[in-house]
């Protein structure tokens, strides 16, 4: 009796502390997780879509096996063909505004000739960094290599740090690091200086990156009516190609009919 | 042509609008999750709405169900936009949120930027998964069927009392 307890104790045990570590990496994930955006919408849909739907069909829809399997593997060719049109045009919406950006052409000294022409005044914006993220970064990496020549103890902490900044880009973990070492710069003017441009550098990359995701987002909109006439032509044809339609379906006419339509909206929706 | 392009863009990210709402995206994690929501769902609003536009403009549908039609995909387009954000801003609710993130993430309670942190990125992800999976590929399939059916049985009856 007394092994029993002492057995389910360390069970007990055993399995709290599964659960407080796994809780714990949750924690840890979830602080991590950065830049949530389009590509986070566009990745959950398809999820649903190709997964969730087919899942759903198959443990709860009532039709024969045929149709069912049929409507099940349908589901995920037509979210891969989405995925396929969406994510190109976040990935290049995203790298056209991204490259205007880094030229400068965003930014509102460009923006104030406009205004200068209309009526006259200086934009109070003008001469501001908003979202050329690459001049953000130079002024950021050429103010800590200036504060790390005159503090060995800031150049020695940052040393491997500035190297995975200068190929890469600036994230939730780089940013921690830096911080921490700004704290131990020990010239105060320096000390401020670097902070500032590492905010600096900071909000930059997060203006681009919500500006980069709303113009992909509209351009997303626009392009819907092409995009769902690309999907109508190609669907029909690569499923024809990968499944075999069933008898029942195959004799029905292209004609909406009100059953039809029923259906669809029981096989997971109409146009999604 | 492209310089027409950047112009555009450029006045678009210089707006008083377009900045507000990126800083307000930045500084508040609610607004971005809400503004997440909002172009998910939109990009199903107007996928629904085309549809009932290319429906109405449909010969190969006889006219008198033509509207029937166009009104079964606006009803379906209306549910899917009304459970989807109302599927988000109640997974989004802050004592929803409070009451979770306090359970899922109470080995960081001595971590308190951790924390916040991690329920930041929990509120974001589980408002969009509850949205973009569970209202929009269960609830609204569940919810749009009787209502079809309602709008069916309606149109039945006009047509059989004429």
């Amino acid at each position: 009796m007394k092994i029993n307890s002492l057995n389910n104790d360390i069970s007990y045990q055993g399995r709290s502390k599964i659960v407080k570590n796994i809780k714990h990496a949750a924690g840890e994930c979830f602080a991590k997780i950065d830049n949530i955006g389009e590509g986070t919408n566009i990745a959950l849909d398809f999820l649903g879509k190709a997964i969730l739907v087919p899942a759903v069909i198959l443990s709860v829809s009532k039709e024969d096996k045929e149709t069912k399997e049929y409507s099940a593997i349908k589901n995920p060719i037509a979210a891969t063909l989405q995925l396929m049109m969406e994510a190109p045009i976040l990935m290049f919406g995203s790298k056209f505004v991204g490259k205007l950006a880094n030229e400068g052409k965003l930014d509102p000294v460009a923006a104030d000739i406009g205004k200068l022409k209309k009526n006259g005044k200086i934009n109070p914006d003008a001469n501001q960094i908003l979202y050329n993220e690459k001049k953000a970064k130079n002024t950021f990496l050429y103010l800590a290599e200036r504060a790390a020549k005159h503090d060995e103890e800031f150049e020695k902490s940052t040393r491997g740090l500035i190297k995975k900044l200068e190929e890469g880009t600036l994230n939730k973990e780089l940013k921690r690091e830096f911080t921490n070492a700004i704290e131990k710069i020990a010239n105060d003017i320096d000390k401020r200086n670097v902070s500032a441009a590492l905010n600096g550098y900071d909000i930059t990359q997060k203006r681009l990156y919500h500006l980069q995701n709303r113009v992909s987002f509209l351009m997303a909109i626009i392009l819907t009516p092409l995009l769902c006439k690309a999907e109508d032509f190609l669907f029909p044809k690569i499923t024809n190609l990968i499944i075999k339609q069933p008898k029942q379906q195959t004799q029905k006419s292209n004609m909406i009919t009100l059953q039809g339509f029923k259906n669809l909206i029981k096989k997971g929706g109409l146009n999604a | 042509m492209l310089s027409i392009v950047e112009n555009r863009l450029n006045r678009f990210a210089n707006s008083s609008v377009v900045k507000r709402h990126i800083n307000k995206c930045i500084n508040k994690q609610d607004f971005l999750t809400k503004t997440l929501l909002v172009t998910s769902i939109s990009k199903d609003v107007f996928a629904y709405a085309l549809r009932v536009h290319n429906t109405m403009k449909n010969d190969e549908i006889p006219k008198d169900k033509r509207s029937f039609v166009a009104t079964m995909d606006a009803v379906t387009g209306i549910t899917t936009a009304v459970v989807q954000f109302g599927t988000g801003l109640l997974i989004g609710n802050e004592k929803i949120q409070g009451a979770i993130c306090k359970r899922l993430f109470s080995e960081l309670k001595n971590e308190p930027k951790k924390f916040e942190q991690a329920s930041k990125g929990f509120k974001t992800i589980s408002t969009l998964i509850g949205a973009t999976l569970f209202a929009k590929r269960i609830l609204v399939p569940l919810i749009a069927s009787p209502i079809a059916g309602y709008i069916e049985n309606k149109h039945n009856q006009k047509s059989n009392s004429k």
